[in-house]
């Protein structure tokens, strides 16, 4: 195939992509739905996909995990493929395996972590509308509310140029979330088997 | 043979040896090929761990070669933020991005020193020469141990086992290739900056989705 028919093909295709979601008619609505579904919502235990897409690979990198979320801001990630690492925050403090090497830092000291830590809760809850840190654009399609987060908080600018949240229409969680640096490399974290509001238990959120 | 290579680094490390007379490299020397990293086809995956003085920095390196003397090295957080994306051509490495937090000068000159001595594993045939002081320390017949300016290559046959960068007749750095395999890849890099509390840990992963090696 042509390289010109291959661009024209890979045009036509983000075109359909792109024309697949709609713009929100009731956003409000849809807003409301959404942080009444955060307000019950204790705990979030699922597994996960992160791909990881950087310009210089021809592939993606992926590794798979566990990710545990109890309120209030109580939030565990672990890497079980392809390396063991878990990362927790908890109790303004970072927590760190890897593989058997155990460190901890305390988040005050360093903003840029709690930054982007709140920003992840903020994520995975749906209550960032609120933050004042972005700007919206809401569209769906038959399964799916897709947002569009752009950052104005001027630190955020730095290291996102978007982020894109992915939720359930029948249940309002978010499935999926894709962030995408300035550069334009980009991670997705797809979120699968998640249990809402069972009982975590505290010590998943101390590494010993 | 790793306990011999062990052995060695240990007595490199602790008699900062130094490094004497050099002889002519033999043309089986010259016309080596670089062992790593040599495929444009797929990247390289490391987990990767730094330790420079009080400062520990864990992620991910990735390598892509992109044509004969090009490269691009990028290093993510496990968590998939990006620190730091370096542009290799030739002799040179350019910073493509950083993120704010890693904008250290003296970092990144370590780093891009370190990558290009990791990369640079065919010296121009005309500056290389054989090394007998090094002869001394590994088996000659089994190794062949040359040096082109201030950088020694330690190999059997047409493997590179280790690369030392010499300042002032003392090892500087020195990276160990370690594990490695019939694909021409390296699972086990260790850089080792001699003088100084700094080394870089790199250990191969495959992909869970493509099984890369």
């Amino acid at each position: 195939m042509s390289n010109i028919m291959y661009i024209f093909l890979l045009g036509l295709c983000i075109q359909v992509s792109a024309q697949s979601y709609t713009a929100v008619k009731d956003i409000e609505s849809l807003k409301a739905k959404i942080t009444a579904t955060n307000k019950n919502t204790t705990s979030i235990q699922s597994s996960f996909t992160q791909e990881k897409y950087l310009s210089v690979m021809t592939q993606k990198i992926l590794s798979k995990g566990f990710f545990w979320f109890k309120k209030e801001n109580a939030v565990r990630w672990e890497y079980t493929e392809p390396y063991k690492y878990i990362i927790v925050l908890a109790n303004n403090k970072v927590q760190i395996k890897d593989e058997e090497k155990k460190s901890e830092y305390d988040m005050a000291s360093n903003k840029s972590f709690k930054q982007i830590n709140d920003m992840m809760i903020q994520l995975v809850q749906g209550t960032v509308f609120n933050s004042g840190m972005y700007s919206f654009q809401f569209k769906e399609n038959a399964q799916t509310y897709f947002i569009e987060l752009t950052p104005i908080d001027k630190k955020l600018k730095t290291y996102f140029q978007k982020i894109n949240l992915f939720f359930d229409k029948i249940t309002f969680d978010v499935t999926q979330m894709k962030m995408i640096e300035v550069g334009g490399d980009y991670t997705i974290i797809k979120f699968s088997n998640k249990k809402l509001n069972q009982p975590i238990a505290a010590d998943k959120f101390i590494l010993k | 043979m790793k306990e011999f290579s062990g052995a060695l680094l240990v007595l490199l490390i602790n008699c900062h040896m130094v490094l004497g007379s050099i002889i002519p490299a033999t043309d089986s020397l010259a016309i080596s090929q670089p062992m790593y990293f040599s495929s444009t086809d797929s990247s390289y995956l490391y987990r990767a761990k730094i330790d420079a003085y009080t400062f520990h920095l864990s992620g991910i390196m990735v390598i892509k070669k992109l044509d004969t003397h090009s490269y691009r090295c990028a290093f993510t957080t496990e968590t998939g933020f990006k620190l730091f994306d370096l542009a290799i051509d030739g002799e040179k490495a350019k910073v493509m991005y950083v993120m704010k937090e890693m904008n250290n000068p003296f970092f990144l000159k370590l780093i891009k020193e370190d990558i290009l001595l990791m990369l640079q594993q065919k010296p121009n045939p005309a500056d290389l020469m054989k090394s007998k002081t090094m002869a001394l320390f590994v088996a000659a017949d089994t190794f062949d141990c040359s040096i082109a300016k201030n950088i020694h290559y330690v190999k059997v046959g047409n493997e590179i086992l280790r690369i030392q960068k010499t300042n002032k007749e003392h090892i500087a750095v020195e990276i160990l290739f370690e594990e490695r395999n019939a694909h021409s890849k390296s699972n086990l890099i260790t850089i080792t900056h001699v003088n100084v509390p700094v080394q870089v840990h790199l250990s191969a992963f495959y992909n869970v989705l493509e099984g890369q090696e």
